[in-house]
Parts: C-alpha cells; sequence; structure tokens
C-alpha cells in the first residue's frame, strides 16, 4: 500500500538521498519531491529518478506540493533561511533537519520557538542515540548500576582527509571539529549526564588555517561529574574513526564505542582472578533488533522509525529542536574561545 | 538474459587485508594489523596457493598498481576478479564535497586511459545530459584498467555497485538506474552485471519489478548464521537463496564480521541451500592458508 504521507528531500546529497531512500523503503513515507540548488544534480535526477519531482527552490515545492513532512540535508550554514523558507511558504507536519539545528544557539532558538507557535514537529539528524550500545550505556548511568558518576572521559577522533578543512567545513561560523564532527559526542553526552554547568575549552589547529581541529574541554554536569572530551579530526591514525566514553561511579565503570558496551562493577569483583574483574561486554549486534531495511548504519534506520512513530502519535519525539538548544549554547561557548 | 553460473567458488575478499573489522572498529586501527602493500600482495599469493580462485576488490588506480605488482610477484593459477564500483575515492569525497564533488573526484582519476578523453572533453555537460553514457564510459575505463593490471593471471568477470549505491536504488526506486546498468554491462563487455546487496529479498523483487532476472545478475550478499547484516532477517534471505538456487550468488560475511567460530560457520554452509560461491577475507598467511584450505572441505562449495 503507497503510504499516505508525503515527504520531500531539500539537499541531494549523501545525507539527502540516504533519508529518500530509508524513508520509501519503511513504507512510513513517499518521497514527492526535491530540491537542490544545483541545477546539474537536479538534471541529472529528472533523469534517473522517475516520479519524484524536482525543484530548485524550497518556497517553491512547499506551495507546490505542501509536504507532509521536510527533510533538511543541506550543508550547515543555510539551514536557518532554508527553514524559514519552509515557514514562508507553509507549515508541514514535520521538519528534520540534518544536525546542527543552527550554527549559533540564538538562531536555533528562534526556529524552535517558531516551529512550536506553528505546531510543527522539529527533529535533528543525531542517530547516535539510536545506537543501543548507548542507549544502553545511558540506561545504566540514570539507573544508578555504577553508582554516583564522577568522571567521564570522552572522546571523537577520526582522520578524516588529513588536510586544511575545504567549503563550509572550513570557513569559521559554520565549520571545524566541533559543529562538523565532535557534535555527535558533544549531544550524547548531554542526553546522558544533562545540560553543564561550566564549561572550560581550548581549540587549536593542525592543518586549517581558520577553524579548530582540535578541541579539549572540560565540563562540569550537575551533580558535580566531570567530563574531560577530546575532539579532533585530521589525526592520522584514526581511521576507522574513535567514539568513546568512559563512565566511572562509585560502584562501577562503563565504557563504550559504537560497537560495544563493557560494564565493570564492584559485584564482579568478588569473581576476579589475578585482580582483573571479568567485565560485562555486550556487543551491538546482540541488542539490535533485526530491521527491515539496511542502509548505511542501524542507528541510521532506527531514527527514522523514531520520527515516524513520533509523527503517528505512538511515540514521543527524540532529538527535538526544543530539546538541543542547550546543546547549541555549550557549541556557542566552545566556539567562543580563541583559535589558538 | 541468461542465468549466471558463477566458475568461481572461493574468493578471496579484500577489507581484512586493509586490516579493517566490522566488527570492532578499534581493532582496525591496531598498527600491527594494517599491512603494506608488499605483505598484502603476500597474503594474496597465499591465499590463491591455499585454495582461492577470485578476488574480490576495490576498483581504482591503487587497486590497479597492487595488481600489477602481483603480476610481477606471480601466481599460482589464474584467478577472477570482482571489483567494487565506485571506489573508495567516491565515497571520501561523498560527504565532504557533496555528489558532484565525489562524482568529480572519479571522473579526475580517469585520464589514464583514452576513452577518458573523450568522457571529459564533454565536461559537465555531458555528465548531466547523458549521465548513463557517463557511467558507461566509467565502467569501460575500470574494466580495461583492471584487466590490463592483471594482464596474465587474473580477468574481470563482473563490476559489481557498492552495497550503498544499490541499496540506496532499491530504497528509492528507482528502476531506470538499474536497467541501464544491466543492460550497458552486459552489452558492452559481455560480463554479468553484479550487486552488492544487505537486502536480498528486496533487491530481487526489485529486479524483477524492473524486468530483470535476479539470476542473470551476479549477486554479493551477506550469508550467516547469526542473521549479521541478512534484511530482513536470516530466514527470509534463506528462502530467498533456496529460490534463486544459488549459482550467482558470492556469499560474504559467513564469520558475521568475526564473532562466528570457524566450524560453525561452515556447518551452516554444508546445510544451506542455494550458495555455491563465498567471499572471505583473510589478513595474514597463515590465515589465508587455513581458512581457504578448511573451505575446500565444503562439499557444497565444490565444482
Amino acid at each position: 500500500m503507497t503510504p499516505k504521507r508525503t515527504v520531500a528531500i531539500v539537499g541531494m546529497g549523501p545525507m539527502g538521498l540516504s533519508h529518500a531512500a530509508i524513508t520509501n523503503s519503511l513504507g512510513r513515507g513517499r518521497v514527492v519531491a526535491m530540491v537542490d540548488s544545483d541545477e546539474r544534480l537536479l538534471l541529472m535526477g529528472k533523469k534517473v529518478l522517475r516520479g519524484i519531482n524536482f525543484f530548485s527552490n524550497v518556497e517553491d515545492m512547499i506551495r507546490t506540493l505542501a509536504p507532509d513532512c521536510v527533510y533538511v540535508c543541506t550543508p550547515p550554514p543555510t539551514h536557518v533561511d532554508i527553514v524559514q523558507a519552509i515557514f514562508r511558504a507553509g507549515s508541514p507536519k514535520a521538519i528534520f533537519v540534518e544536525k546542527p539545528l543552527a550554527t549559533r544557539a540564538n538562531d536555533a532558538k528562534g526556529l524552535a520557538e517558531e516551529a512550536r507557535r506553528r505546531n510543527i514537529l522539529g527533529v535533528i539528524g543525531f542517530q547516535k542515540r539510536f545506537n543501543r550500545v548507548f542507549e544502553e550505556s545511558r540506561r545504566l548511568v540514570q539507573s544508578g548500576a555504577i553508582g554516583k558518576v564522577r568522571l567521564v572521559r570522552a572522546n571523537d577522533l577520526t582522520a578524516g582527509q588529513v588536510a586544511p578543512a575545504t567549503g563550509w567545513r572550513g570557513e569559521p561560523g559554520s565549520g571545524g571539529v566541533t559543529l562538523e564532527w565532535g557534535i555527535h559526542l558533544l549531544d550524547l553526552l548531554l542526553w546522558t549526564f544533562g545540560t553543564p554547568i561550566s564549561v572550560k575549552a581550548r581549540r587549536m589547529r593542525l592543518f586549517s588555517d581558520r577553524v579548530e581541529d582540535v578541541v579539549s574541554a572540560s565540563l562540569t554536569f550537575p551533580g558535580g561529574v566531570l567530563g574531560l572530551v577530546e575532539l579532533g579530526w585530521n589525526l592520522r591514525n584514526y581511521n576507522p574513526p574513535d567514539l568513546f566514553m568512559e563512565i566511572h561511579g562509585t560502584e562501577g565503570a562503563i565504557s563504550v564505542n559504537e560497537d560495544r558496551l563493557v560494564v565493570y562493577t564492584k559485584k564482579r569483583e568478588s569473581e576476579s582472578v589475578g585482580g582483573r574483574p571479568a567485565p560485562m561486554v555486550v556487543h551491538s549486534t546482540q541488542v539490535t533488533p533485526p530491521l527491515p531495511f539496511l542502509l548505511g548504519q542501524p542507528e541510521n534506520i532506527w531514527q527514522e522509525v523514531r520520527f515516524h512513530d513520533a509523527l503517528d502519535g505512538r511515540l514521543p519525539a527524540e532529538n527535538t529542536w526544543d530539546e538541543s538548544i542547550p546543546l547549541h549554547n555549550l557549541i556557542d561557548q566552545i566556539l567562543s574561545v580563541p583559535l589558538e | 538474459m541468461a542465468s549466471v553460473s558463477l566458475q568461481d567458488r572461493l574468493i578471496l575478499g579484500f577489507n581484512p587485508l586493509l586490516g579493517m573489522d566490522h566488527y570492532l572498529r578499534e581493532r582496525s586501527r591496531d598498527p600491527q594489523r594494517i599491512r603494506s602493500r608488499s605483505e598484502v600482495i603476500e597474503v594474496v599469493a597465499e591465499a590463491v596457493h591455499a585454495g582461492a580462485q577470485g578476488f574480490n576488490l576495490n576498483s581504482g588506480p591503487e587497486t590497479a598498481r597492487l595488481l600489477t605488482e602481483l603480476g610481477q610477484r606471480g601466481l599460482d593459477h589464474e584467478v577472477g576478479l570482482y571489483p567494487i564500483v565506485p571506489d573508495e575515492r567516491f565515497f571520501g569525497s561523498l560527504l565532504n564535497h557533496g555528489t558532484i564533488g565525489a562524482a568529480s573526484a572519479v571522473l579526475s582519476g580517469l585520464s589514464v586511459a583514452g576513452r577518458a578523453k573523450a568522457l571529459l572533453s564533454g565536461g559537465w555537460a555531458y555528465l548531466t545530459h547523458d549521465p548513463f553514457r557517463a557511467v558507461d564510459a566509467y565502467f569501460g575505463i575500470e574494466i580495461e584498467r583492471l584487466d590490463r593490471a592483471a594482464r596474465g593471471f587474473g580477468k574481470v568477470r563482473t563490476l559489481l555497485v557498492h552495497e550503498l549505491i544499490t541499496d540506496a536504488l532499491v530504497g528509492i526506486g528507482a528502476t531506470e538506474p538499474l536497467v541501464k546498468f544491466v543492460d550497458l554491462i552486459q552489452t558492452n563487455y559481455a560480463i554479468p552485471p553484479g550487486f552488492v546487496t544487505r537486502n536480498l529479498c528486496r533487491f530481487v523483487n526489485f529486479a524483477k519489478e524492473a524486468g530483470i532476472d535476479p539470476r542473470s545478475l551476479v549477486l554479493l550478499t551477506p550469508v550467516n548464521s547469526a542473521g549479521f547484516q541478512m534484511a530482513p532477517s536470516r530466514e527470509a534471505v534463506e528462502g530467498e537463496l533456496a529460490s534463486l538456487g544459488g549459482e550467482n550468488v558470492i556469499a560474504m560475511s559467513i564469520f558475521g564480521a568475526g564473532m562466528i567460530p570457524i566450524s560453525e560457520a561452515l556447518d551452516y554452509l554444508r546445510k544451506i541451500r542455494g550458495v555455491r560461491s563465498v567471499a572471505v577475507g583473510v589478513s595474514t598467511k597463515e590465515h589465508a592458508r587455513t581458512t581457504f584450505t578448511l573451505l575446500q572441505s565444503v562439499a557444497t562449495l565444490a565444482h
């Protein structure tokens, strides 16, 4: 049965095409339009993708087709203008924006307020939250399984291009490792530990001229939890990337990356051999249920499922624009630190 | 369209040679797992000596260089080549430079061959007005490049479309690129077209809807006892394999990226219907020797 929910994709890059494929495959929405400012892509799209309407202007698309949901998958500096154009032209039920919502917290707040006023569901693409090992890690922390948490060491490091950042990624105000890479880890940290009370950070260049390649931050979370955070791209030996958290509590510790969760608890110490208690190890494949369709990582599919569940009123939305404001504030604070 | 009957049963996969581990990515960063080209060549040679008949690999100039050096070293016998397109330059550029930038990255590497000159002289107008013709030129150049590099010991048996492209086409429901690709490869290169997919059942339906017999295609897809990367389920994929008959399917991830013990994986291969060829990665000479020797004990993979 053809789904009734109509979907438009703004930005025909990899993320836009991925959302289109996943949405169609899940049978929860039907892609009716794609928008891009590059005429070459539109021309190619018209030749190879039948049954989809192509537009070079977002407002024209909204006024012509009035889709139920819009995915905004363009570079971050364009998000505010595109979402405002959507607001001007109509009121879809939902707008999904690839991270970040905006490059400045004030702009993000403005969009969130306007969406709330118009009763539009606004969601951001933070798919790492849907990786089951990060979900489980958060559940364990919040249930007190490792006692009172005192310290979290975390990093999100990648080799990337091992060269100066180019395009919008190399532009101050839109690029740099914080906005373009480390934002996923920062989101996971705030999701797990709450809004930081204090922030001290250093930003430094390795290869890039105008944006930071490395960030070192010390965050204090509610309850006095100390967060020691490193973000980095252009780091030669991080291919594949390493998104990692190590959480220390009074009753145990957790280390978690995208593939597995390792839990050390006091209870297990009685069974230790040689002073090294065996931890509980959970691989993501053990806790990820079968999916009807695979494209990229499983969390990309789960994120999409949750978005449509929220639209159907089955579950509350995850990663909402309102919820993201503390994260955007934190990023503003980090980016206000002089570049070394 | 004639049904495909693969002649190679045991195919060497590429990723573990590069130290890549999809079960635990942290292992991939272990410096001791990362091989130099000369080490990779020796592992490939050992795998071929131990029974590998085919080589599933990336496409592109770096692979061509590897094949040239492999030829200089010499192999025990001829191997079939199963390259994946587009190559890593495309995906490496995709996130940083977008769709057009990624296409540029691939096309800019084609200037080595005569056919590329025609393609590039047409520039973007050529690509945008007739994308399939541009893709055809790209395929032709890749096949020519790899066949030339492997002259005397290897031959391209198929071109396999990368799973991210295949599964995106399936998801979007874009049948026209599928039909064009199949037609181009069959008409111009006299080899069967190939696809990598983690959604075998969906892909088979998609091909049928497009009027293509899935048995006329080479299909590289995960098949393992854990159901790892088998959508929508292991049982559904097993049913699809049985109905396809197995002559055109290459099973990959038979060890579930390392989580399935070798004895369990081999038992599963013995039982399952519809698998006659497997692609298996190895990381060391000893690993190559052990793995391919054991795989030869699986009767269903024998000629």
